[in-house]
């Protein structure tokens, strides 16, 4: 690999880094991924299954945030890399591997989103379910009191709430932003949608989930 | 700018949509400031909590996905174990069957040998048996056969 040569530096954009730890780095150097990708024709198999160690997480992320159904979003992500792995030839470098795996995460959450059915079922298990007990603990600080730690976590349940309660496009907007922290730019590639478009989108969501945090202004 | 940011305002503060009058603004009042500040923190934490919890959701698949891959050889030893268990059974009976026919030999020669003079003796009881009378009881033999023979001459 590229970056593994100088151990602290990454050659594709030459960067170096005091804590030079290559797969964190490889998520967001722009440059790498491409190479990433293209060291596929030699042996596609060992490279892909280094694309997926380390885009699977963020990939599971986003999707597990959008559907909260581990079980949908694993079958999402995997759906997510089996396509890449056969459209591959197609990745043309103009955007980088993280952003070209969202966006077909996008498309299969927009796919799956689409089937009636399974939005009934969906309903069916988030009411028969309740997830309190999902986000129960999740953030802990131990300098915090308890009441100040309990204060957060209704706070982060009411962002989870409105995140959940926003309509489709705003709330992927807002993962990908708010979750995943990616930018404007690569949130409109990978959604498909113009950025003046993606900034309304952030712009309305985040209002929302203000408004229901209770923040009156 | 002396009133404070609206919600608008701040919602475009988060999103990294600046102003110059807003960056005033947050300078010089201490409640924007902090309500800038505590949203960005719930956004962080909730952040946070979405990072958590899809790292232990990814654990516990690891857990399950080394608990399949480490069932096979689980099997293996199960499978091997009982199958030496089994053979341990087999050669112990083997063994304690043989060792029963051993000791039972010196026990069935005694019983043939005790068998043996069972036979003579009650062939010694049958020949005593079946010997004449013995002649302190012939008077007695005599009577009784004098008696029937009375009998049939005075029926004749």
């Amino acid at each position: 690999m590229a970056a593994d040569a100088a151990k602290e530096k990454c050659s594709p954009c030459n960067r170096r880094y005091a804590d030079f730890r290559l797969n964190d780095h490889l998520m967001d150097c722009a440059a790498a991924p491409s190479g990433l990708l293209s060291a596929l024709t030699t042996d596609r198999a060992a490279d892909f299954e280094t694309v997926v160690q380390l885009y699977r997480p963020k990939v599971f992320r986003f999707l597990l945030a959008s559907l909260r159904d581990r079980e949908v979003a694993e079958n999402l992500t995997q759906d997510c890399f089996l396509r890449a792995y056969k459209a591959h030839s197609t990745f043309r470098n103009d955007c980088s591997l993280n952003t070209w795996l969202m966006q077909i995460a996008v498309n299969l959450l927009r796919d799956h989103l689409k089937n009636r059915r399974l939005q009934f079922w969906k309903r069916f298990r988030h009411t028969d379910k309740p997830l309190e007990e999902e986000f129960r603990g999740l953030v802990a600080d131990q300098h915090k009191s308890p009441e100040a730690q309990l204060l957060l976590n209704e706070q982060v349940k009411a962002v989870w709430d409105a995140a959940a309660a926003l309509p489709g496009k705003q709330q992927t907007v807002f993962l990908l932003r708010f979750v995943e922290d990616m930018d404007v730019a690569d949130i409109a590639l990978s959604t498909g949608l113009k950025e003046a478009t993606v900034k309304t989108h952030l712009f309305r969501a985040v209002h929302s989930v203000r408004q229901r945090l209770g923040v009156q202004r | 700018m002396s009133r404070h940011l609206s919600s608008n305002e701040i919602s475009d503060w988060i999103l990294k949509h600046r102003t110059v009058e807003a960056e005033q603004h947050l300078d010089a009042c201490a409640d924007c400031r902090a309500e800038v500040a505590a949203f960005e923190t719930t956004l962080l934490l909730f952040r946070a909590s979405a990072h958590t919890w899809t790292d232990r959701q990814l654990a516990s698949e690891t857990q399950t996905l080394r608990r399949i891959q480490q069932a096979p050889f689980r099997n293996m030893v199960q499978t091997f174990g009982l199958a030496a268990a089994m053979t341990v059974v087999c050669v112990l009976s083997v063994l304690s069957i043989r060792q029963r026919s051993f000791s039972s030999a010196p026990v069935v020669a005694a019983a043939a040998e005790l068998r043996v003079g069972d036979a003579a003796l009650l062939e010694r009881v049958d020949g005593q048996i079946s010997q004449t009378i013995p002649s302190s009881l012939a008077p007695l033999d005599n009577a009784l056969s004098w008696e029937t023979a009375s009998r049939a001459t005075a029926r004749r």
